[in-house]
Formats: C-alpha cells, structure tokens, sequence
C-alpha cells in the first residue's frame, strides 16, 4: 500500500490514541514520524524503563533509525516486519498501543459491566476505527475477516499466539497479520481432509458399483471450515456475547435496509400495480 | 419385494426414545440409510397397525404403509442422513406424506423424484392476521364467509376472477410473487414471510408442458378442492406470548384468516409430465427403485433439470396463486368492514410450503453439503417465520389423524415449538 493510502490508517489510530495532532500527522516527515514513536514509547507503550527512552527522544541523532530498529525488534515485532520500511514499524507500534490502550481500558472483570451495556459498549469500542474505516453499518456474520479482526480484539494475544502455534504445527509460515495465517491455515487442513478422505478406501458396498466418472470434488469454501471454527470458538463466553451482539446489529441494520426498500416498491407499486377482478370469470366448481 | 411376517418386520425397528423410531437397514431391500420417525402412543399404534394389515396375507394394492415408504425412500441414489417420518405422516404416492428426505447434489448418482413432492406442487398455508376481535365478526360472520366465497371460486375446475392472459401467466411463473408485487396484488411485506420469498430463481416456463400452462390460466385465485380452504379463525389460547407478539397476535379472541391452497391443476400437469419423463430416464440411466412410484432421475440429468425448473415454475404458480388470495380476501374484508386492509392490518404472518423440493446448505457428519431436500408434507422450521401445524393433507383414507396428537408429539421431540392455538368459524371449501 502506498504511503498515501496508510496515512488516514495512521490518522485513525493516533486519534484513538489521543494525539493531540493526529489531523496533521504526515509519516512522509521524518521528524514528525520520529515525535510520534517517542510519543508513543513515552504515553502508551512504556516498554523501556524512563532512563532508557533518550536514544528515542534524540529525534535529530543520526543514529535513531537503528535504535528505533532495535527498540521494535526488542518488541518481538516479526523480524520481516522490523526490518521492511519505517511506516511498517510505526503501523506495527501504532497496532501494539492501540492494544495496550484496549486492554488498560477494558480488564477482564469489566466484561459483565459490558454485557449489560450491550450494543452501547460495542460501538464505542475505541478500536472501531483500527483499519481507518470506522465501523458505522454493523459487520455481515459472514464477513469473516472482519469478523476475525473482531475476534482478535476480542481475544488479542491468546488468539494470536494460537494461531502461530497452529501455523507452527502445519508448518505454515506466518503471516503478520494473524488472520491471513488462520485462513491459509484453514486453507491447508481442508487440503489434508479431503487427501485423507481420498486416500480412504471406500466403504465396501453390498452392490459392487461400477466406476463411475466422478466430476473433480468441488473445493468447499474455506469460508465453510472457518464457520465450523466459528462453532468452537462460539463455546467462549466473551465471544458469544460479541457474536450476538454482532448479530442483533447486523439484524436492526436489515430490517432498516428491508424498510429502505418496501418503502421504494412501494413508490414503484403507484406506477406499476393495477390489480384487476372481473367477477364475470368466476366460475364455482363445474 | 421382500415377504415376511410381521413380527419379522417388527425387528427391523427399534424405539430409540419415547417419541422416536428407527427403521434399521435391511427393512426393504437396498437402504443406503436408515429411516426414523417420530409418534407418539396413539401415533405409533395407527403406523404399527397399518403395518400389521399390510403384511397380512393377500394384501396388495393401494398404497403401502408409511413404514414402508420410508425405507424405500432410503433406498434411493444419493440420499444422505436418513430419511424422515414425522408425526402425521400417512402413505402417498411414492413417498409417504410427512417424509422428509435430502439427497446430496454434489453426487452425481443422485436422484430428484417428483414423487417426493407431490402433485400439488408448493402446496401451503398461509396465516393473514387482522385486528379484528371475534366480537367484530361473530354478528357478520355468514355475511363474511359467503363475501369471501364470492371472491375465491372453489371447487373442482372452478375459475378465478383474476383476468389472466397467456403472457401474464408466463410472467408469473417465472417471477412469482415480484409478479403479484408488480401488478399490486400484494405489498412489498408480504415477501418477507414466504419461505425463498415467494419466488424460485430456476424457474423456467419453457420446461412446463403447454397443456400444464392451459390448466393453470383460468385457475389463477381459486381454492380447488380436496382438503383445500380458506378459514376465518379466531386465536383461542396462546402458548407462546412472546413468539406470538412477534407475528402480531396479542389477545385471545384475534381473527386470523388461513388459506390452504396450491399450484392447482398447473403443478398437478409438471408432476404428471415429469413422472412420464422419468419412466424413461430410469431405464436409461438403469435407476433401479423399491416402488414404481418412485420414479426419479439424476439431478443433473435433463429430464431431473426440466422437472426442477418446471417445479419451479408451479412453486411460483402456488405463491402467485395464494398471494392473489390474499388480495381477495383483503377486498372482502375491507367491503365488509367498510376500511382498508392497511386499517385491518391485514398482514401475511406467514406463508409456509409443505410440497416442495428446494436446494440447501446443510452440515452432513460436520461438513457443510450442497443437498437437494424433498418436503411432502412436511415444512421446514426456521427461527422468524415460525410454522404452525396446520390439519394436513387428505390422500388415502382414514390419513386424517388427531391434530392434538400430531402438534403434541412436534413438540416433544423439539422440532417445532407451540405457539397459538386457533379455531375456525367460518370455512370455505371446494
């Protein structure tokens, strides 16, 4: 993505953030984008104890880029990412305190509190604007990458290291973004299935069936395993509370959309109905 | 076929809970899966006796038992998890009425039987609920019932009031009830509480016989005959208060308006070319099957494809047919009670079909499959549109079973909830 494309993503998160000039951030300036790692270091993310942030705070040293490199790499950023370009690291820090912020704002005790205020705490998740996009119409169920952006809201970390551990055991290369690696993870156990199925021989029939020519298996949509993944994870508590909500947003969204359009077959009903009876074609029985 | 005694027959079945009965393989000759169904006391007496009658010695013709019916319909190509018997079920043509049976698309063996759906093709019963109270109408009832019978001709051959030319059909059966919704036999809302919102994408007219197209014309808003009606009733107790304000029923006393009704000679004509057609196709295919009734084709053969299509096309006919019933019973109500049907909130509350054969998703031992599922008098049961069981179907004699039994046992084994209870005051029928 180009360096105009992520600046309204930069934007969105420093203002969840709190920014102050998060309407002005420009990553293409360089002292500005070294102001907003320090910044970031300094307010959220806190990773260095105080006396370690100087080599950060030197914005003008000539030496920053390799202690910045250091500072994310320290982080446990992925190394292809520490290493790609600066505006890779800064979306991977701004991504870091964003979760930082979320999880000092919301522990785990507070998900009764949110359970009551249903929809209300949904839709002021301070994260519903983590692609840049703010999450204004409620999500398909059936959009399920953003359902799974969703998900690792939710679930942050444990999610996140599940799936490397899933990855690990298949033998998949992670990508950074966990959801890519799930579904390329899903993508190789449908693989594995159907081998498996393949390879099983047939269950033996009273009949011996003649070959017949079976038209290649059709692929089932990955979508179909994440659904059944879905189906698990709906047994965690925290999650089903969000997929219902989800849900119940996703349904008062439809019904607004069906009224939408009743309301415009209506207007077009005035032009095109003219329901006719002629009682002279009745005709009782024989 | 098969000759055994029927206290052999007896040991192919086996009680698997109070309510439900399994049909082990091996009952009739081929199962690919087990059957089940589900009864309760008196239910399962009335199966098990026309069991017993049926193996006593020089019994034949008629219809088989339902038992029977629903282990040859686990004998088809193709059929995956088993093939259902639910609690009213009673013979048929081919498939007994109440027996539910899914066949997987993506195998090419199998199989599409008309005989799964029935003759009246997307037969169905729809609620239309009003604000009225039985008070309002008990004093005009007569003046009422006979208003409708007026509007709705009934009756073997009877002919509607709605003037239909040879395009108009074809425009109907290819759109269903977006045709109704176009000329404004309906409102948009009405949609909303069919089930594949009254209209059937595959449907195409060119696969329908001109002689089907004859029958249907004139017979566009009428009632037919048979067990067919149109019922004003009152709601007498409420099971449910909650899923009952969802549809718009709020107090005992409410009149609601039921119509049952189907594709009329139109769907009748589809099954009967589609049976004709698929005689040959089973010879040709060498598809071999328990019962000639059962006759059936590939899915993904030309005669299985047309039969889809023209099926289709008297699905469309049905939603057609009952949404322009509800135009007239709306016009009846509204002259009687001198208002507007809006004023009556005269909503469709639902609309569900109990004949038809339709293309779903559904999990097969944890995979999602892509199956072809044949409902004979059976509906499906889904969350917003909730069924009611309404008194179903006349095909053999003595078919008609205790309703109270029927919705007693649904509810038992949980695969339908009870909602309202209504009672007719007044009925038309053919």
């Amino acid at each position: 993505m180009s360096l105009t494309g992520l600046t309204p993503l930069f934007r969105a998160r420093l203002s969840v953030l709190g920014h102050p000039n998060c309407n002005q951030f420009n990553a293409e300036d360089v002292s500005q984008y070294r102001h907003v790692v320090a910044w970031l270091e300094d307010q959220k993310i806190r990773f260095y104890p105080i006396q370690d942030r100087d080599p950060l705070r030197r914005v003008q040293a000539p030496d920053w880029d390799s202690h910045c490199q250091t500072y994310v790499e320290r982080m446990q950023c992925p190394a292809s990412l520490a290493r790609r370009n600066a505006q890779t690291r800064l979306m991977w820090l701004l991504n870091r305190a964003v979760q930082l912020q979320y999880a000092q704002n919301n522990p785990p005790h507070q998900h009764d509190k949110e359970e009551i205020n249903g929809a209300e705490a949904k839709s002021t998740n301070p994260l519903s604007g983590i692609d840049g996009m703010k999450i204004t119409r409620p999500l398909s169920l059936f959009n399920l990458k953003r359902l799974f952006q969703i998900i690792i809201i939710v679930k942050g970390d444990e999610f996140k290291s599940q799936v490397a551990q899933l990855a690990k055991e298949l033998k998949v290369t992670p990508h950074p973004d966990p959801v890519i690696t799930f579904e390329a993870c899903c993508i190789v156990i449908k693989a594995l299935v159907d081998k498996r199925d393949n390879e099983s021989p047939s269950k033996s029939k009273e009949k011996p069936t003649k070959p017949f020519n079976e038209p290649p298996k059709k692929r089932s949509d990955p979508d179909d395993i994440i659904i059944n993944q879905l189906q698990e994870l709906q047994k965690e508590p925290g999650l089903c509370r969000a997929l219902k909500v989800l849900r119940l947003l996703n349904l008062k969204d439809l019904r607004g959309l069906q009224d939408e359009v009743n309301n415009t077959i209506e207007q077009i009903q005035a032009l095109t109905a003219n329901p006719k009876t002629d009682t002279r074609l009745g005709q009782v029985g024989r | 076929m098969v000759v055994r005694s029927y206290e052999d027959e007896c040991q192919f079945l086996e009680k698997l809970g109070p309510h439900t009965w399994k049909i082990k393989s091996g009952f009739q000759p081929n199962m690919k899966v087990d059957g089940v169904f589900y009864v309760n006391e008196q239910l399962e007496k009335l199966m098990f006796e026309e069991l017993r009658n049926a193996c006593r010695p020089g019994m034949v013709g008629g219809f088989l038992p339902g038992v029977k019916q629903i282990a040859n319909v686990a004998a088809l190509p193709g059929i995956v998890g088993r093939s259902v018997g639910l609690p009213d079920i009673h013979s048929g043509y081919g498939f007994a009425i109440g027996n539910m049976a899914a066949f997987d698309m993506g195998n090419p063996e199998a199989v599409v039987s008309p005989g799964g759906v029935g003759f009246d093709i997307n037969c169905g019963v729809r609620l239309i609920r009003t604000n009225l109270t039985e008070r309002d109408v008990q004093p005009v009832k007569e003046q009422l019932t006979q208003s409708i019978f007026d509007h709705i001709p009934v009756g073997v051959g009877s002919k509607g009031i709605i003037p239909m030319n040879a395009k108009d059909l074809e425009e109907a059966l290819e759109m269903g009830m977006d045709w109704s919704l176009r000329e404004g036999y309906v409102w948009p809302e009405d949609k909303e509480h069919c089930e594949e919102y009254g209209r059937m994408l595959n449907a195409d007219p060119n696969c329908v016989s001109t002689r089907a197209k004859k029958r249907g014309l004139p017979q566009l808003g009428t009632l037919g005959a048979g067990n067919h009606y149109a019922e004003i009733q009152v709601v007498d107790e409420i099971f449910d208060p909650f899923a009952a304000g969802q549809m718009g029923i709020d107090q005992k006393g409410q009149v609601v308006v039921m119509i049952h009704c189907g594709s009329r000679g139109f769907g009748h004509q589809v099954a009967t070319d589609a049976l004709v057609a698929m005689e040959k196709a089973m010879k040709r295919d060498k598809i071999e099957v328990n019962d000639r009734q059962l006759a059936c084709a590939r899915i993904q053969s030309e005669e299985g494809q047309n039969y889809l299509k023209g099926m289709a096309c008297a699905a469309n006919f049905a939603w057609v047919n009952r949404s322009s019933m509800t135009f007239l019973t709306r016009q009846a109500f509204a002259k009687m009670f001198k208002s507007d049907p809006d004023d009556l909130d005269m909503h469709v509350i639902y609309d569900v079909s109990h004949n038809i054969a339709k293309v779903e998703q559904h999990l097969v031992e944890g995979k999602p499959k892509t199956l072809l599922v044949h409902r004979k008098g059976s509906t499906r049961a889904f969350p917003p549109h909730h069924p009611l069981i309404p008194v179903d179907y006349q095909e053999a004699p003595e078919s008609y079973k205790n309703v109270t039994d029927v919705v007693d046992t649904c509810h038992a084994v949980g695969i339908s909830k009870k909602c309202i209870k209504l009672r007719p005051i007044g009925v038309i029928k053919g």
